[in-house]
């Protein structure tokens, strides 16, 4: 399995190569071109397993899509297909090695292979709802390659010690590192006055990975310049 | 204070790195990240009435966000839209900057936020503008990449398309051809300056970018 990032920066896009016998799942929708002999299966069902469940969970709670594609060579050649997010910005390949998961949040994740299960996690509540009104993030396990992509450029940062980042800007962290919904200033008036509100705290060791730009301050400013659907 | 600018002219945004009692000020909402230690206070722009009365009017926000560190590190500020992040050192005559183009600046600088009269009105681009003097460190954000020139000869441009100026330049606003011209044609109001000095431009209109996309709604 070879998983390539060309055209790195503002409109990156993925390539996938399987050989015979492996798979890659990929949100539904990514997709955007793919070999004669690319075999592709759309369920709510992710490789980790899970039924209409786990894709009303993705799709309701998560920001991610209900529907799930699984790819795989049809015949006993390689099959490569490329994967595109929406917006404009860049991609990354995470290599996860079995030993440290990581979580995605916002909608960052794009695919994996098949040794990577997938699942979402509930944040609680109060994170939830606080830290960007995702309920749930995506938690992905195992061993493999994994997508992620962001809006503007990705910035992976080692954190040691702690770290707070607007919830717009949070694209994927490993599970290694803790973190909490706090208020963005010591007081709730300067909290909200700031714009920013709610941040979230990271503390431990581990990476993480933030984008440049928010998808949601962009959709809040562009918002109300459209008129109403 | 070092203000590391990267990722433009697609995806600006600028890394603010402060020794132990330095303090920048940002835009509110502008921070994405920040290390330990930065502590987030707020500042109100030109007073409590011209701030409440500017949020009212303009919706532009009424207060800055006031960062400071209690020990070396960093805040980074990105811009709400795609574009250019772009840092000017002010002194003497000051800068005078439209609605949305202030991401930060140093605290030794005065932004007063400034009625641009009944013609700033027409211009599509919020009835204020900002007037920013002292001596310290600005830094712009632009939808696009930034265009600098120095005029010395009266010269057009679309208010959509404008970022800063100096304040030696003179503005009148007209309409590109006639009331009915504008209109129709969506091309918005121009500003003719004259005078001598600089003035900087973005080169993407985000006003025009919402009215493509409306066509679509």
């Amino acid at each position: 399995m070879n998983v390539d990032i060309l055209h790195q920066g503002l409109f990156a896009t993925a390539e996938v190569t399987l050989a015979p016998g492996e798979q890659f799942v990929s949100e539904s929708g990514a997709l955007y071109r793919g070999s004669p002999n690319l075999n592709i299966e759309t369920s709510s069902r992710a490789l980790g397993g899970g039924g209409i469940l786990s894709g009303l969970k993705r799709a309701m709670f998560a920001r991610e899509s209900f529907f799930m594609s699984t790819y795989a060579s049809r015949d006993g050649s390689p099959a490569s297909f490329g994967l595109s997010p929406t917006l404009p910005g860049e991609m990354q390949v995470v290599q996860l090695d079995g030993a440290v998961n990581w979580i995605c949040a916002g909608g960052s994740y794009v695919g994996s292979g098949t040794g990577v299960t997938i699942d979402t996690q509930y944040q609680g509540l109060v994170k939830g709802l606080l830290g960007g009104g995702n309920l749930m993030f995506m938690k992905t396990s195992g061993t493999g390659p994994m997508l992620v992509s962001g809006f503007g450029r990705l910035i992976e940062i080692e954190v040691e010690g702690s770290l707070t980042i607007d919830n717009g800007h949070l694209v994927a962290f490993q599970d290694s590192l803790q973190f909490s919904v706090t208020k963005a200033a010591k007081g709730w008036m300067a909290s909200f006055f700031s714009g920013e509100m709610f941040a979230c705290r990271f503390t431990g060791k581990g990476k993480l990975i933030a984008q440049s730009h928010s998808p949601t301050a962009f959709g809040g400013l562009l918002g109300p310049r459209l008129p109403e659907r | 204070m070092e203000i590391k600018l990267n990722g433009n002219p697609d995806f600006g945004e600028a890394e603010v790195h402060l020794a132990s009692g330095e303090s920048i000020l940002a835009e509110a909402g502008a921070m994405s990240r920040m290390s330990d230690g930065i502590d987030l206070t707020t500042k109100l722009l030109g007073g409590f009435t011209q701030s409440l009365l500017r949020k009212f009017l303009t919706q532009e926000s009424l207060v800055m966000g006031r960062y400071t560190a209690q020990q070396p590190g960093y805040v980074a500020l990105a811009p709400r839209y795609p574009g250019t992040v772009l840092q000017q050192q002010v002194s003497g005559q000051g800068l005078i900057l439209t609605g949305g183009a202030l991401l930060a600046c140093s605290e030794n600088l005065q932004i007063k936020p400034r009625f641009g009269g009944v013609r700033q009105i027409f211009s599509g681009e919020g009835a204020f503008i900002m007037q920013c003097t002292g001596d310290g460190s600005l830094v712009l954000a632009a939808y696009g990449a930034v265009v600098e020139k120095q005029v010395d000869r009266p010269f057009t441009v679309d208010t959509g398309h404008l970022v800063a100026w100096e304040p030696s330049l003179e503005y009148r606003i007209k309409g590109a051809g006639g009331i009915k011209q504008t209109l129709l044609s969506g091309e918005g109001l121009t500003m003719e300056f004259s005078g001598s000095g600089r003035i900087w431009l973005q080169s993407r209109n985000l006003g025009g970018f919402t009215h493509w996309l409306r066509k679509y709604c």
